[in-house]
């Protein structure tokens, strides 16, 4: 994923997210965990990207994050541009792309992410906010799949 | 590699930077009451399709919940029918107190008569053809034919009959039975003669000299010893003069509604 192409089909897909996150996120709570399509999609480009494209994808995930909450925007680029970095950066550890690393990978994507965004932020009930990104992963994982089937079939050479 | 790797890490710290000075306006806009650009921005393009998602889903959920839950919601409509229904009989209900409420005050409230005693009755006939209503007062209670029957808004008729368990009062309306008359709302009052000409309009017979004006209060004379006087009848609604007799025509409207009245007071 490279070149003008690519750029515009990331912020359309970063947009859709967006989009998504705004208004179907809060609907699709299951046991408490929300699904995060931002992390999800940020976990899904960054095994097409390169540690810059991961990063970048990283800056922009995390700059609409942080204009939907409203929340510091600081803290949501910081712990989503390192993470989109280190998870674009893991493709050279050589792991197959197929489904299952993609949920795995969305999942631990999600669990770095909000660790590093606790770390900036810490929220007033951590164990809740641990408990809450746990169950979040969990459904960002199981959403990477699909999410990533469709991707590889766009972005595969 | 090891430039390329460096160049990497360059880009990630400049995002960061980007990132720090990004929160940097945020705050400073918040500090100042605004949203900053940026986010504005960004809003801008995610809410109208977000918006716009949000009612699409939300219509599809309705409608698959009406799809699948429509005998529910069916029952539902049938409960708040009844509900309605139901509600409207008790706001009705209590209209109607209120009025009995506010009746049983005026009556409550009637001024003393030197010499006369109130006897209260309830009003267990209406015979609106025959112009007389029923009240539950008998012999024993004191009252004579000829007394006064009257409400907190004003006269409602006269004992006519008095029986062992009840009592009958011919109406102001019974056009058979004429009635020493006020207006009292001239100085001095001008006397004249009431009778009754249909459930909703009494007649007052003036002489053509005396004044009198729409609006007017008529109430009783009190010549019979009988009924007291100034207890209120009606207002003036129709003046007619009638010149071959010299005399004037006057319709009133009676204060009281008969339909409405359930209790009574019997001056006697």
């Amino acid at each position: 994923m490279s070149g003008a192409k690519g750029i515009i089909f990331a912020a359309v897909i970063i947009w859709i997210a967006a989009v998504l996150e705004q208004s179907i996120s809060p609907k699709m709570s299951i046991f408490g965990a929300q699904p995060d399509f931002l992390l999800i999609v940020l976990a899904c480009l960054c095994m097409f990207a390169s540690r810059i494209g991961g990063a970048m994808l990283g800056f922009f995930t995390g700059l609409a994050a942080g204009s939907i909450t409203g929340a510091n925007l600081s803290q949501f680029i910081f712990s989503r541009t390192i993470t989109g970095f280190a998870d674009a950066w893991s493709r050279t550890m050589g792991l197959d792309s197929n489904i299952v690393t993609a949920a795995i990978n969305a999942a631990v994507v999600t669990i770095a992410s909000q660790l590093i965004l606790m770390f900036f932020a810490p929220p007033a009930g951590i164990a809740m906010f641990v408990g809450a990104t746990i169950g979040s992963a969990m459904v960002n994982g199981v959403l990477a799949m699909p999410v990533h089937a469709l991707l590889r079939r766009i972005l595969a050479p | 590699m090891k430039q390329s790797s460096g160049r990497d890490f360059f880009a990630l710290l400049a995002l960061c930077v980007i990132g720090a000075l990004l929160g940097r306006m945020q705050s400073t806009a918040r500090a100042a009451g605004r949203i900053d650009p940026l986010t504005t921005a960004i809003r801008a393009t995610i809410n109208p399709a977000a918006s716009a998602l949000v009612q699409g889903s939300n219509s599809t959920s309705d409608f698959f919940s009406g799809l699948f839950n429509a005998s529910d919601l069916k029952a539902q409509n049938r409960a708040l029918k009844q509900l309605e229904i139901v509600a409207r009989q008790y706001a009705e209900t209590v209209d109607r107190l209120n009025r009995e409420i506010a009746s049983m005050r005026a009556i409550d409230e009637l001024p003393v008569l030197p010499g006369r005693d109130k006897v209260m009755a309830t009003v267990i006939g209406y015979f609106p053809d025959e112009n007389r209503i029923t009240i539950s007062l008998s012999k024993t209670d004191g009252i004579k034919p000829g007394q006064a029957v009257v409400t907190g808004e004003g006269l409602v008729g006269t004992i006519q009959t008095i029986g062992r368990n009840e009592a009958q009062v011919s109406l102001l309306s019974d056009p058979n039975r004429k009635l020493g008359a006020l207006v009292i709302s001239r100085n001095p009052p001008s006397p004249g003669i009431i009778k009754g000409e249909n459930a909703s309009i009494l007649v007052l017979t003036l002489d053509a000299s005396l004044p009198v004006e729409n609006g007017d209060l008529v109430s009783t004379w009190g010549f019979s010893g009988l009924i007291p006087r100034g207890v209120p009848i009606g207002r003036v609604s129709q003046i007619y003069t009638d010149r071959t007799t010299g005399s004037k025509r006057v319709e009133v409207f009676p204060n009281v509604s008969m339909g409405n009245v359930r209790e009574v007071v019997v001056l006697k």
